[in-house]
């Protein structure tokens, strides 16, 4: 909506303005001419809201999907005939016999070319959450502050995280490894359901959920399976377990601290935080904590360690600071 | 966030009739997509006093679109928790709204109106629109993928979009008609 509006009725006007203010990036006086367009007359917001509940709605995303998975079925109907049962229960198969198997009788059904080209780049603000699901089956959840671009080509998968932590659900495709690049480290997936969470810019955290992933980090390398989480930093890799049953913390807005320094916490709770929290003192920063604390909520994180721990919050417009109170 | 944190009022001031239009259009919005009345009443609300905290220390450009989003938010929050592998801790609090039977009948029956819609669009905006809406890819990402400049891959979103939103005003009208229906949707009443 640059130039003139192609568009006249309302309702195209109001679909129109849905298509542009869901872009990656808006610019301010587009926006300024949609806060214009919305308030000018009742029925604007209405068919808006309208347009904007069918788009986002679960309805039409169902039948997006279905819209698809029929035309797959479609291109594919020689193979659905000789008894693959669609691409992602084929490729579950390919998970689990990847090692005993040569991988080439198992590779999950082919899409045509052109769906497998695909890219695109995401970012989420404090307190948001993204589902991406991807072309090929496999879906990505982004956690809030977080930033990733995806680029797919006909050999391989990529997915290079900048910032942040996400929760990956991999569909198995041999032919197609699956790689997420993280600074000095990448991940190449074997399986299926991971997270990793970008503590800095030096090191990750990489737990598996399901299935397998290699980590390569700095020449060193190490195949993680179900329950283990690595933790790399410039010094190396460090291995533990935990409890891959329940789904990791962020994606339940929960954060458990298990003699976590306070930094650690306080970067969950930045994801979510519409003003950013930091600490002024490096002895703070590195007091270690402990406790189950609802990160998706800050200021009952905030209030609980201001009780629990020495701690003085100052609370800014624009910061919150946190120092030691003596 | 949730949804049943506070329980204030948008408090009067200045501003208060542009106020009572965003959670209007908001409230409209999240009966929209959740069917229920109640818990759209306390989304609208929610939306709006997080909007209005938000704008005393950020710049914002468009009301209306930071509580559409803030209201997405919270929808996507509560549908969340409302899926059986969530967190169990939560759901006492929610057990107001679970979804009712009559919900997920009519969820069905609206994605078969929209699937409709699809199957009977012209290939090529029918393509372009899944690219951008089940793909995510930006209008950009589509226009290099099929050779269109980015105004035309806009243009098909919001012809797809158009199509759909008729689908599922003459889906939502025969719908009214039932005897078992005990409220009208407003969605009507406002544009019918």
């Amino acid at each position: 909506m640059t130039g003139k509006p192609a568009f006249t009725t309302p309702v195209e006007q109001a679909a129109e303005w849905v298509v542009i203010m869901r872009a990656p990036t808006v610019e301010p006086h587009i926006e300024r001419r949609f806060e214009m367009w919305i308030g000018a007359d009742p029925e604007h917001a209405a068919l808006y809201a309208d347009m904007c509940a069918l788009y986002d709605g679960e309805p039409l995303a169902e039948a997006a999907r279905l819209q698809r998975i029929s035309e797959r079925k479609l291109a594919n109907s020689w193979r659905i005939a000789a008894g693959v049962g669609g691409a992602i229960a084929a490729s579950w198969v390919a998970v689990w016999s990847l090692s005993s198997l040569g991988a080439d009788q198992l590779m999950p059904v082919k899409d045509t070319p052109q769906e497998n080209d695909y890219s695109a780049s995401l970012n989420t603000g404090a307190g948001e959450t993204l589902e991406i699901p991807l072309p090929d089956g496999s879906l990505m959840i982004l956690s809030g502050q977080s930033s990733v671009s995806i680029t797919y080509a006909q050999d391989r998968r990529d997915v290079v995280l900048a910032r942040g932590e996400v929760w990956f659900e991999v569909a198995s495709e041999p032919e197609r490894p699956f790689y997420v690049t993280l600074p000095e480290t990448e991940v190449r997936v074997l399986g299926t359901a991971f997270n990793i969470d970008l503590l800095s810019d030096y090191s990750a955290e990489v737990s598996v959920y399901r299935g397998q992933v290699q980590v390569d980090n700095g020449g060193r390398s190490h195949r993680l399976s179900v329950g283990e989480q690595i933790t790399t930093t410039t010094g190396g890799l460090s291995l533990t377990r935990f409890d891959a049953t329940s789904l990791p913390d962020w994606r339940s807005g929960w954060y458990e601290a298990e003699d976590v320094p306070l930094e650690r916490l306080i970067a969950e709770v930045n994801r979510f935080s519409r003003v950013p929290v930091q600490i002024d003192d490096a002895t703070l920063a590195a007091k270690t904590v402990s406790g189950r604390f609802k990160v998706s909520d800050p200021e009952s994180v905030l209030s609980g360690i201001e009780a629990l721990y020495d701690i003085k919050i100052k609370r800014g417009k624009t910061v919150i600071s946190l120092t030691n109170s003596q | 966030m949730s949804i049943c944190r506070r329980q204030g009022r948008v408090e009067p001031g200045r501003q208060n009739e542009h106020w009572a239009d965003i959670q209007a259009a908001t409230r409209r919005y999240a009966l929209n997509r959740t069917r229920q009345p109640d818990l759209a009443d306390d989304i609208a609300q929610q939306a709006v006093l997080d909007a209005i905290e938000y704008q005393q220390t950020h710049i914002v450009i468009s009301l209306h679109a930071l509580a559409f989003r803030i209201a997405a938010n919270l929808i996507k929050g509560h549908f969340r928790r409302l899926k059986p592998s969530d967190n169990i801790e939560l759901i006492p609090e929610l057990a107001c709204s679970q979804p009712l039977p009559d919900r997920v009948t009519e969820d069905r029956a609206e994605t078969r109106a929209m699937l409709k819609a699809l199957s009977q669009m012209p290939p090529l905006r029918r393509d372009v629109f899944l690219r951008r809406r089940l793909e995510g890819q930006s209008c950009e990402d589509i226009g290099r993928a099929l050779k269109l400049n980015t105004k035309a891959v806009e243009k098909h979103i919001t012809r797809a979009l158009v199509d759909l939103h008729a689908a599922r005003r003459v889906w939502r009208a025969s719908d009214d008609l039932r005897p078992t229906r005990k409220e009208k949707n407003p969605a009507e009443e406002m544009t019918g």
